[in-house]
């Protein structure tokens, strides 16, 4: 991993490829939580991966390369959603509202089963892309990415302790949002 | 009641706990904690309830084919034609010329005050001489104020009224000085380190 990294510092394209390869999954997939659209995600990927390799020369051994190729993706996604936000208004209605129709609380039934209901996992879906964007990261690098307190503190460039009260507070407005429609379910299921 | 206390300190701590991303001991008075209270422990299943429906919701998704060679593509195409870059970095020029400016001007402050205070105190007159190589004895006074001009500001007289302690100690001031502008050279270095860098 090192001498590979010391390679593609000196320019190598293979162990650049390697790099790509290894993260890019990852990348895609963060990029594509963040920005909630396929295509926009497909580009910024390339993008970041090309910041990486225009910057690769500047990558000090202070941080992991993951954590590094982290950093870089975060600020460039954070960056573009701050500039897209500028350029148009954000979408007020909250069409997860509208797609709710579980027929009851599905934390009354087996855990284990209602978690792998497509729909339940839809609605928390779309509640994720409604969070604010700082809370839909620590959101994402932690259930998706499956990263810790401390890894997504050092990409963040903030405390554990900061990551852990922004995690809280974007599952208590989960759970304020989507408690309702599972209550509401219930009752209009009628069990 | 003993819990409301407790179910106020230790709840924004329990999805930290769910996730066991807590120090030993806040983890085990939380353990205590949900021994006893219902209404936590009624919490904690619900976040636990969220928490893995988040982990199963937002799973990977391959991502679209071909994004790995349009990426090294892309890479390829700027290795061979590498844009071009500023000599000098625009955003860094007026920080670096600031500091330069300021490292001169306390140098050449200095200088002038040791010279016009060894001037006044006579002590250079017999070295000057011997300092100065004699190619340079022709302008070595333009750098000199002349001693009239301490005089005519009363710099002599101030210096005699303040006695030979306080005369030693303004002699330090230049140094001080010299001093602060070898600091404003320190910062401007990694200014100009990283346009040498980026460049
Ligand atoms: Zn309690």
């Amino acid at each position: 991993m090192e001498r590979e990294l010391e390679r593609a510092k000196n320019g190598d394209p293979e162990a650049f490829s390697d790099i790509v390869r290894s993260h890019q999954h990852r990348v895609y997939n963060l990029a594509l939580k963040m920005l909630r659209d396929p295509d926009e995600a497909k580009d910024a990927t390339q993008d970041i991966f090309i910041k990486i390799h225009s910057s690769l020369k500047n990558f000090r051994h202070s941080s992991r390369l993951p954590t590094w190729v982290y950093r870089v993706a975060t600020n460039h996604l954070l960056d573009q959603l701050r500039r897209a936000k500028r350029e148009r208004t954000r979408r007020i209605n909250q069409p997860w509202k509208e797609v709710a129709h579980i027929r009851n609380d599905p934390r009354a039934e087996d855990p284990a089963v209602v978690v792998n209901q497509e729909e339940v996992r839809q609605i928390v879906r779309e509640a994720v892309d409604e969070l604010p964007d700082l809370y839909r990261t620590v959101i994402v690098l932690h259930y998706q990415q499956g990263l810790s307190y401390q890894e997504i503190a050092e990409i963040l460039g903030v405390s554990a302790r900061t990551v852990g009260t922004r995690i809280h507070r974007a599952k208590a407005r989960l759970r304020s949002w989507l408690d309702p429609i599972w209550r509401g379910g219930k009752i209009d299921g009628g069990k | 009641m003993e819990g409301n206390k407790h179910c106020d300190r230790l709840r924004p701590h329990l999805d930290a706990f769910l996730n066991d991303e807590l120090k030993a001991e806040i983890r085990e008075q939380i353990a205590e904690h949900l021994d006893v209270c219902e209404d936590c422990r009624k919490q904690c299943e619900e976040m636990r309830f969220l928490d893995n429906v988040l982990f199963s919701a937002l799973s990977m998704e391959s991502s679209p084919p071909g994004l790995t060679e349009e990426i090294l593509r892309r890479s390829d195409l700027i290795r061979e034609n590498p844009p071009e870059r500023d000599m000098v970095r625009r955003d860094l020029l007026p920080g670096m010329l600031g500091s330069g400016m300021v490292s001169v001007l306390t140098l050449l402050l200095g200088v002038i005050l040791w010279s016009g205070f060894l001037e006044l105190s006579g002590m250079l007159d017999p070295l000057e001489d011997a300092i100065v190589p004699w190619f340079l004895q022709p302008v070595a006074g333009f750098w000199e104020v002349s001693p009239l001009v301490w005089e005519s500001m009363g710099a002599k007289m101030s210096l005699d009224a303040l006695g030979p302690w306080i005369q030693w100690v303004a002699s330090l001031t230049p140094i001080g000085g010299v001093g602060f502008a070898i600091i404003c050279m320190l910062v401007t270095v990694p200014f100009w380190w990283r346009t040498v860098k980026a460049t």
